[in-house]
């Protein structure tokens, strides 16, 4: 699942083995919980932190995780190589769009059958947690419009939230996430 | 969900160290990633049945010849008759490949 052609490097240090994978995993999540809490703190003064916290998971998965293009740990969940990056040249300054005309070299980006069923495997992992969370918005939600006396209608809202929040960054990232963590060192060949 | 599950022994490190093939090499003969030759090689993961007879292919031997339900013998013990000494029959290495 972890492609030889993609650099495994990351801000410098190999990844080659899981151990240090797992210690970007932990790394990256402290990092992320730490937006979403300040998100979900100040969502009530400062609406756009949720936007903040989405466009962090979104380039944690594009940029450092992978599964959703050319860059990052995991080759991409679409099984086909990504993209040809468009040449730079002076049509950009006509406000034309380029097409790259190179293909990619497909075997390197495309999945076997082992990377397949591990890619698979992970999303059901991820998505069977993150289904109770939706869970708990519907219910919540449902207590929106007509709060309990235990709890305040803005505790509710703030809940739905934060439940939300996590759920939409945990889902961004958390299928990658489970391969990063639990693929085994990567053997030279 | 792992396509795993006991008993399922192969020769396939035999086989590609008897060739001479590097992890790679046979990685690139089957278009798979050299890290599955190297789970199958384990036993960690049980190939398809068009990887197994893929690998068949490529080796020129028949399926049965590569996996087995059952442990492989000794070469030793099945070239030579050499009976198998009581630690070698129990080592763990010996059950995920003859």
């Amino acid at each position: 699942m972890i492609p030889s052609a993609i650099t495994l490097k990351v801000f410098g240090i190999p990844m080659q083995r899981r151990s240090t994978r797992r210690k970007l995993v932990v790394a990256t999540y402290i990092v992320l919980s730490s937006i979403c809490a300040a998100a979900a703190w100040s969502h009530t003064i400062f609406p756009a932190g949720m936007t903040y916290a989405i466009w962090s998971a979104i380039a944690v998965g594009i940029f450092i995780f992978g599964g959703q293009g050319r860059y990052g740990l995991v080759k991409p969940f679409l099984n086909k190589p990504p993209q040809p990056e468009p040449p730079m040249i002076d049509l950009v300054r006509l406000q034309l769009e380029p097409l790259s005309v190179g293909t990619a070299d497909s075997s390197a980006w495309k999945n076997d059958e082992r990377e397949l069923a591990r890619r698979d495997n992970a999303h059901y992992v991820a998505y069977q947690p993150l289904a109770i969370g939706w869970v708990a918005v519907l219910m919540l939600s449902s207590w929106a419009l007509h709060a309990p006396r235990f709890l305040s209608h803005d505790a509710i809202l703030s809940l739905i939230f934060t439940i939300a929040l996590v759920a939409c960054v945990l889902a961004l990232t958390l299928p990658a996430a489970i391969i990063l963590w639990t693929e085994p060192d990567i053997d030279v060949c | 969900m792992s396509n795993t599950f006991p008993g399922l022994y192969n020769r396939i490190a035999v086989l590609r160290a008897e060739r001479r093939l590097s992890r790679q090499d046979l990685a690139d003969a089957l278009e798979v990633n050299y890290q599955t030759i190297g789970f199958l090689e384990r036993g960690d993961y049980n190939p398809s049945l068009t990887l197994a007879l893929a690998i068949s292919a490529f080796f020129k031997l028949p399926v049965e010849a590569i996996f087995s339900m059952t442990p492989f013998r000794p070469l030793s013990e099945v070239v030579y008759g050499a009976e198998p000494t009581a630690s070698a029959a129990e080592t763990p290495s010996r059950r995920k490949q003859a």
